[in-house]
């Protein structure tokens, strides 16, 4: 009986120094093979890069044009291994042109071996973009929120362009809601993941985004938000050129 | 038998403890919800339980103009308490820079009854709701860091929020809980109305009558979108015809659906007679002119709701109209204008 007792007071000792461990420890993630990817997204139009004020770029429609404010989200982040099986990040990042630091985020463990390509989306996604109660890039004090209905402005770009009299005219797009919500496949050329991490720079260009392939005339569409009937096809046009608006720079 | 019961509490409480962090704050206190018999419960969100500091901070923070562009306007700027949470007779609000909005101030009562928010239904959840009038230009036109950081560098508002929300350094996120707390506990359910179904009174002959009236297809037939009982709507949206082409696509807006163009929210007839002017541009200046719409005036819409499609013009009488008047100002309460825990907070 007492070796019983005994016996049971080792499980139960043993049970509690499992439950003590379980409890309180994260997932044990330092013995299994994962690496920091770091991302590094530069804001260009044409080979400049953004800076925020001067009317320093043109499109393809040949608008000169400005940038003063410059933002988009970054989420959902998908690497696909070379046999095609795909690893989910589901994360959301804030890029602003007037926040250096926001154009450098890290995800912290992305499995090692090699990749064929990265996809990810401008925007957000349905689950999330219906409610303005969430924390961090995705609070509205971040002013990428609708006030006319509850969801998350993807893209945010104004300044100014000459208009065909070479007027100088304000330029304002404002793009969202769940239509909008586009997702970017970049090949990575069979990136290692390696255990001492890599880091990918990443380049966003306008022109791009205002070229490819359906150009956009500034002439035309110049205050563009996604709430009426004629927004709607600049609204599809950006979505169809958001792909090619996005492209490797070279990975570290 | 008992070993192992003491040593299994042991165990509980090591795991407990062993992960618990140093609590000398008890934490907000559960805010106890008074829903006047009649009413169903109020769901509230997992994410938002109302608590006495966050209502009473939510309170506050509905009649401060700090939460304007400048300083100047709040949100009981529009949703006056005697007039039922709405502007007093403005067709349309004016926001701080003198502009006008487009639809006609709603009232701010049994808002956790409902799914969505706006005459379009635009605000998804009663916490977003509460940014965007704070943020539209022609409402309190502010922007949302400055408000933030006017909040944190206010003398008492970070020890307030800290009391609500267990961390002093105050985040939108905060906000818009405290707000809509606040909001959640303004119920109407103390109509005289209520207390005939309580059996507190009696109807008089006239109210009667128009109760009849509000119910029966053939006149009234009121209650087929005004839903008896505790919301008196079913929140569903609809094109009531007030134009035969409507100039505001409602909730096409947001739905992009040309089948919505010209829909709007059915709203509460709670407190009807108090928040004149009427539909959702205040076209209609009384109540007089509603039934004379729904009973004569109605527009054949491309989308007329079908429960006024097949109705006859002219189908109510005079009297069956001055019936149904009555009949709606039994639904006024005057203790959610009187009441003061919705009040302007004591400085």
């Amino acid at each position: 009986m007492q070796r019983m007792h005994t016996f049971k007071l080792g499980l139960l000792a043993a049970g509690l120094g499992l439950l003590l461990t379980a409890s309180c420890k994260k997932s044990d993630s330092d013995t299994a093979p994962y690496a920091k990817l770091q991302f590094s997204f530069s804001n260009e139009a044409g080979g400049k890069p953004i800076e925020l004020g001067p009317m320093n770029y043109v499109n393809a429609a040949g608008n000169a044009y400005s940038v003063d404010l410059l933002k988009y989200y970054v989420s959902n982040i998908t690497l696909v291994k070379q046999d095609g099986s795909e690893v989910h990040f589901p994360s959301y990042n804030l890029i602003d042109a007037a926040v250096p630091s926001s154009t450098n985020f890290a995800i912290d463990s992305v499995p090692t071996g090699t990749y064929r390509s990265l996809k990810f989306y401008v925007g957000v996604d349905s689950a999330r973009n219906h409610t303005g109660l969430q924390e961090g890039a995705l609070d509205p004090v971040h002013g990428m929120i609708w006030n006319w209905n509850t969801g998350y402005i993807f893209f945010k770009h104004e300044g100014s362009f000459k208009d065909s009299t070479g007027a100088t005219m304000p330029l304002a797009f404002h793009y969202g809601t769940d239509l909008a919500y586009v997702g970017v496949e970049i090949p990575l050329n069979d990136l290692q993941m390696e255990a001492a991490g890599r880091k990918l720079f990443i380049r966003f260009d306008l022109n791009q985004l205002y070229a490819t392939p359906i150009k956009v005339d500034f002439n035309f569409d110049n205050n563009r938000s996604s709430g009426n009937a004629g927004d709607v096809f600049w609204q599809y046009t950006i979505r169809g050129n958001f792909p090619s608006a996005f492209s490797l720079i070279k990975s570290e | 038998m008992r070993m192992k019961l003491i040593l299994s509490g042991v165990m509980l409480v090591v795991v407990i403890a062993a992960c618990k962090h140093e609590q000398t704050n008890p934490g907000p206190k559960p805010y106890q919800l008074d829903i006047p018999s009649g009413l169903p419960e109020m769901p509230i969100p997992a994410d938002n339980p109302l608590t006495e500091e966050g209502v009473a901070l939510g309170r506050r923070l509905f009649y401060d103009p700090i939460l304007s562009g400048n300083q100047t306007m709040s949100c009981a700027s529009c949703h006056k308490q005697e007039f039922a949470f709405t502007d007093g007779g403005k067709a349309l609000s004016t926001g701080i820079d003198g502009l006008e909005g487009t639809r006609n101030t709603m009232p701010v009562f049994n808002l956790g009854y409902q799914r969505n928010f706006f005459w379009d239904g635009g605000a998804a959840d009663l916490e977003s709701q509460s940014i965007a009038p704070i943020q539209n230009p022609v409402e309190m036109h502010a922007a949302l860091p400055d408000v933030i950081a006017r909040l944190n560098a206010h003398a008492e508002y970070p020890g307030l929020f800290e009391k609500a929300f267990g961390t002093k350094v105050i985040t939108t996120p905060m906000l818009m809980k405290a707000i809509a707390q606040f909001e959640r506990t303004i119920v109407s359910g103390n109509s005289k109305w209520d207390k005939y179904l309580r059996g507190e009174t009696t109807l008089s002959a006239a109210e009667e009558r128009g109760r009849i009236v509000f119910e029966t297809e053939a006149t009234g037939d009121c209650v087929h979108c005004h839903t008896l009982g505790s919301t008196f709507s079913d929140f569903e949206f609809r094109n009531n015809g007030v134009d035969s082409i409507s100039a505001d696509a409602g909730r096409a807006l947001i739905t992009l659906r040309g089948t919505d163009s010209g829909k709007f929210k059915t709203p509460s007839l709670r407190n009807i007679a108090l928040t004149a002017p009427y539909m959702h541009d205040g076209r209609f200046k009384t109540l007089e002119e509603c039934v004379d719409h729904y009973n004569t005036g109605f527009h054949s819409a491309k989308n007329l709701d079908p429960a006024l499609r097949t109705k006859v013009k002219g189908r109510m009488s005079a009297q069956d109209k001055s019936d149904l008047i009555a009949f709606l100002h039994a639904l006024t309460d005057e203790d959610l204008i009187h009441d003061p825990r919705y009040s302007k907070p004591a400085e």
